[in-house]
């Protein structure tokens, strides 16, 4: 029969985006479905790949690639133990290379953990970050003088906070504000969208550098809260440095969060130079499936419904929050499917008395469950569909949210899914 | 410290501000202690329904006559934490056609004012209310904000020289013979001790009642009843609506300025801390409460509380939905102590005729002749006004605060309100957190519940040099604990997605579970 596409995407999330990337370069001819951004423009842009394991223990790790051998090891049912460590270590290096490339600049430390400060104060360890925050970890591992620099008006953000955190480990660092006459008119509330227009203007940041030469003092480094610009952040970065003097670097907020919507543009700018036909707005709304088998899928807009015909389906819908998983009073159900999910017993098991505590939430690691080719399992663990195959967070059996694991999920098990496409299409007698 | 008063007075619920705005009203000096802050017991944990008494004219007719006089006296003089809604009772298919007729006859013995209602205009009146209705009555509930009365209580007792200290728990008491000499009690937040002397102490614990009487060596027997209750995210009703039937689970939705309140049940409880409500009370709560508003089977719900009720026990054994809920003026004479009084039971909407009744008794032991004029004198705030009417108080909620400034945009709490409530805070010496400055305004009341506004909140604390060090960080993990146990019970569907985004942003992007 003929197709509209070999692979189509449902979600637009990182792992989406992820998996079209790889899929298309393979010479896959992609769709992807979005039906909003998924969690990405709400996330710091860092790149977590594990760095607490067990988390019972919450016992930080400072390399990734130690504790994930161990979690293969113990958890086969994890995402990670289904893809398997070299499957995992290909997909990171060759995604990282991209970025590393790209207009972000990604930066790791080798093969290891790094720490970086956020806007709460908090040391958060992760795996790889933007250009923008390279030296947020620079000047916190060397506790180099800096000053952390606020607005007037920033409710987002706060430097007093981030400084009495972490000034009993960090001598040198002061906080901060800019009051908001110095650099714009009017009186009206500062937003994170607002001040990264202005920083993209170069009068803008040459007031913006004599407003702040002279609070300087002895720091060598400035930490501002994560507002430098869109898609110019490494030259406002670059800018700013040669104005100062000083090396600068951005903190990430609480939300909204500008790391993570460039992250998110970027990838999306790069998928439809390289041909995927990306469609945001109207869901998949249902699909045609007969005998283990689905053969198209329908987006239902407002006024017409329109029908792509597909090889091969990936389900990237992520998790509650991204619309692939829903909970009523009685259980949870995936969205498109139906894919079997259980919930942990009923409603008083779904949470822990403690919201921030060890291990985690018993429903965070409710999920759709896989086969080692990622295809959807019933009871018994047999594939209920031949050729749909399921990535990121929607996945069963992870906590990325303790684990601190969550853009690796999505990067591995992205990855992952589109070998088994081609894998099963090689099988088929499908070339490539 | 050392404190020397006439009256201590011990709980800073509703009934114990009451009493000590009435202790100062007739010129008697009067400090309280509250181990908490403001409203941390049932007071903070109820309906906030001013009842007209409806709901006890069958089965417990002297209470219905004290809410229907009660209720006329609270919408004079507290009419600024009173919403007038009017209120109704409903019959539904199921209900029994008996218990109409006695409530009608009940009703009229004890004054409730009773009025039939047309169902064709109900139904454009109240949308959202079960179509198939087969009786309704109108009667004079309205909803009734407890903290603002609380507070108001509490800042009249502090202008006529009162003091209170919040965080400051009773730990003991020394007896000298027939009288408590002194009354020991430790600041939660400082560790310091703190001795109070006073010629008369009056207990108004609520449900800890009984635990303050073992202090002084005074027998108080008490049950403990829980009650849970579910808030939903937006407004449903525009009256209280009461299922009529004998008081049962689920049967009453009262609207509380912008949300929904559904509740309530009645379940045995052996300890008064960590409250929690079981995911089988929502569910049954949901049920009963969605037969009157079907609305309320698919409306987003943000969190779920539970408070107790002191049940004063007779000597025979009652199921507890017949014990009185009047109240019991515990004069201890009777065991030997002549300078302690005891009160408990009753409801939001008779606290003042309880202040006035425990009042009365120490006055007469203090040889006071003052009369009670609580009844007469509104409360600040309240002006001599009547209540607001309901669009003049969603009105007042909808506005941005001045500025444009805004901390908490469910509830549109502004920065400058915040200023206000911090500036207070501080002028009383009280603790100045997140939880404090909730219980003050409306900040966290709403859809996130606090997830988003506390931690802006923090971070103003900290911008004004309010927090230092961990402190303020220490705090957003504490109050983030807090509310969860509200929340808990309440995740599915829509919530479970809001909270989903939190976890994620505060353990996945700011690792605050975990900071290194
Ligand atoms: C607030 C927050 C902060 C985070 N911070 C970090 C961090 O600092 N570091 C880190 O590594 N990770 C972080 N993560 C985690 C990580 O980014 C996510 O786990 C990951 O992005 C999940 O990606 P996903 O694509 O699987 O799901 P999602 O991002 O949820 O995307 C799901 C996609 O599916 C779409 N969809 C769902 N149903 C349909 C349908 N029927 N039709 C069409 N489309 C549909 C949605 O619209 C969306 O586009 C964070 C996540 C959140 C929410
Ligand atoms: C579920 C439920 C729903 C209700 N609904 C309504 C309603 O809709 N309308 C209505 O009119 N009434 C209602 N009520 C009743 C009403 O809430 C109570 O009658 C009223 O709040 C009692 O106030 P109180 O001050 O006596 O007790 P509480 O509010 O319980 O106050 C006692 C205080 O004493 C403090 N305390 C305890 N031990 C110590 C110590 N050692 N030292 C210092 N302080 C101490 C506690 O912290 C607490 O703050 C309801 C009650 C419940 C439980």
């Amino acid at each position: 029969m003929k197709t509209d596409c070999d692979l189509l995407i449902v979600g637009g999330g990182l792992t989406g985006l992820v998996a079209a990337w790889r899929a298309q370069r393979e010479g896959l001819k992609t769709v992807v479905v979005a039906q909003g951004p998924g969690s990405l423009p709400f996330t710091s842009g860092a790149l977590d790949l594990l760095a607490v394991y067990p988390t019972e223990a919450k016992r930080y790790r400072e390399s990734p690639w130690e504790a994930l051998s161990e979690l293969i090891e113990t958890e086969p049912e994890h995402p990670y133990g289904r893809v398997g460590l070299r499957g995992a270590r290909a997909a990171v290096e060759d995604f990282l290379l991209y970025l590393e490339a790209g207009p972000l600049a990604y930066y790791r430390r080798g093969e290891e953990n790094m720490a970086i400060v956020t806007g709460a104060g908090t040391i958060k360890p992760t795996y790889a970050v933007s250009v923008s925050m390279k030296k947020n970890r620079l000047a916190w591992s060397r506790r180099r003088p800096a000053l952390i620099l606020g607005f007037e008006g920033l409710y987002e953000f706060s430097p007093e906070q981030v400084v009495c955190n972490l000034q009993d480990r960090w001598g040198g660092l002061k906080a901060a504000r800019l009051d908001r006459s110095v650099l714009l008119d009017g009186d009206r509330r500062l937003t994170v969208t607002q001040l990264a227009f202005e920083f993209e203007r170069p009068e803008f940041r040459d007031r913006f550098a004599g407003a702040v030469k002279p609070l300087l003092g002895q720091s060598r480094f400035l930490g501002l809260p994560a507002v430098l610009g869109f898609d110019r952040v490494a030259a406002v970065c670059r800018d700013l440095e040669e104005r100062l003097g000083v090396g600068v670097f951005e903190i990430p907020l609480l939300t909204p969060s500008l790391p993570g919507m460039r992250l998110a543009a970027l990838l999306k700018r790069d998928l439809v130079e390289a041909g995927v036909d990306f469609r945001q707005g109207a869901p998949v709304s249902r699909l045609d499936e007969k005998g283990g088998h689905v053969s198209a899928a329908y987006r239902t807009g407002k006024s017409r419904e329109e029908r792509i015909l597909a090889e091969y389906v990936l389900v990237a819908t992520g998790r509650f929050f991204g619309g692939g998983l829903e909970a009523d009073r009685q259980g949870v159900r995936e969205m498109l499917l139906d894919l079997q999910v259980e919930a942990p017993g009923d409603r008083d098991n779904w949470h822990m008395a403690s919201f921030l505590g060890a291990p985690g939430h018993p429903i965070n690691r409710v999920g759709v469950k896989v086969d080692s080719m990622l295809r959807p399992v019933g009871p018994g663990g047999v594939p209920v569909y031949d050729n749909v195959f399921v990535a990121g967070a929607v996945l069963a059996g992870h906590d990325w949210v303790r684990e601190k694991s969550g853009a690796g999920i999505s990067v591995v098990t992205g990855y992952a899914a589109v070998d088994s496409v081609l894998a099963a299409r090689a099988r088929a007698g499908g070339g490539v | 410290m050392r404190i020397e008063t006439q009256v201590l007075v011990i709980g800073g619920g509703v009934t114990g501000a009451g009493i000590l705005r009435d202790l100062a009203m007739r010129g008697i000096h009067a400090v309280l202690l509250e181990r908490r802050d403001l409203n941390a017991g049932a007071s903070g944990a109820n309906h906030g329904l001013l009842h007209s008494g409806g709901r006890y004219v069958v089965a417990d007719p002297a209470s219905a006559r004290e809410c229907a006089r009660e209720n006329e006296v609270l919408k004079r003089i507290a009419s600024g934490c009173v919403e007038d809604t009017g209120g109704l009772f409903v019959a539904l298919e199921e209900d029994k056609d008996e218990y109409i007729v006695d409530f009608i006859s009940a009703a009229a013995r004890t004054g409730v004012s009773v009025e039939q209602a047309d169902l064709k205009e109900l139904r454009e009146e109240e949308p959202f209310l079960q179509p198939r209705v087969k009786a309704a009555f109108r009667v004079p509930d309205a909803s009734m904000n407890p903290f603002l009365t609380t507070e108001a209580n509490l800042e009249a007792a502090r202008r006529l020289g009162a003091r209170v200290f919040f965080y400051t728990q009773v730990t003991s008491m020394q007896r000298d013979r027939k009288r408590i000499a002194r009354v020991d009690a430790i600041q939660a937040k400082t560790g310091e001790a703190v001795e109070v002397f006073a010629d008369q102490v009056v207990s108004a614990a609520g449900p800890w009642v009984d635990q303050i009487g073992a202090l002084a060596g005074a027998d108080l027997r008490i049950a403990y009843s829980k009650g849970s209750l579910l808030i939903t995210n937006s407004r449903l009703v525009n009256r209280v609506i009461n299922r009529l039937r004998p008081p049962s689970d689920g049967d009453i939705v009262v609207p509380g300025e912008t949300v929904t309140i559904t509740g309530t049940n009645s379940i045995r409880v052996e300890h008064l801390d960590h409250l929690r409500t079981s995911a089988s009370e929502v569910d049954r709560l949901v049920e009963e409460a969605s037969r009157m508003v079907p609305a309320l089977e698919t409306a987003r719900f943000i969190r779920a509380y539970a408070g107790v009720r002191p049940l004063v026990l007779a000597d025979r054994d009652e199921p507890d939905r017949k014990i009185s809920r009047a109240f019991t003026v515990f004069d201890h004479e009777k065991d030997g102590l002549e300078n302690l009084v005891s009160i408990a039971g009753g409801k939001l909407t008779t606290y003042r005729l309880m202040a006035e009744k425990a009042v009365d008794l120490v006055s007469r032991r203090l040889g006071v002749d003052e009369p009670c004029r609580t009844a007469e004198i509104p409360l600040p705030g309240s002006g001599e006004g009547r209540a607001l009417d309901t669009s003049q108080r969603l009105e007042r909620l909808r506005v941005p605060p001045p500025g444009g400034e805004v901390l908490c945009e469910c509830e549109m709490v502004g920065r400058q309100q915040i200023e206000e409530i911090v500036a207070e805070l501080r002028k009383n010496g009280h603790p100045i957190d997140p939880n404090a400055i909730r219980l003050r305004s409306r900040l966290g009341m709403g859809s996130c519940q606090g997830g988003f506004c506390g931690y802006r909140t923090i971070g103003y604390l900290y911008e004004r040099g309010l927090v230092s060090s961990k402190k303020g960080n220490e705090m957003l993990a504490d109050f983030l604990e807090k509310r969860w146990n509200g929340i808990k019970p309440m995740l599915w569907g829509e919530q479970l997605r809001q909270e989903q985004l939190l976890e994620a942003i505060y353990c996945g992007s700011l690792n605050i579970d975990g900071s290194l």
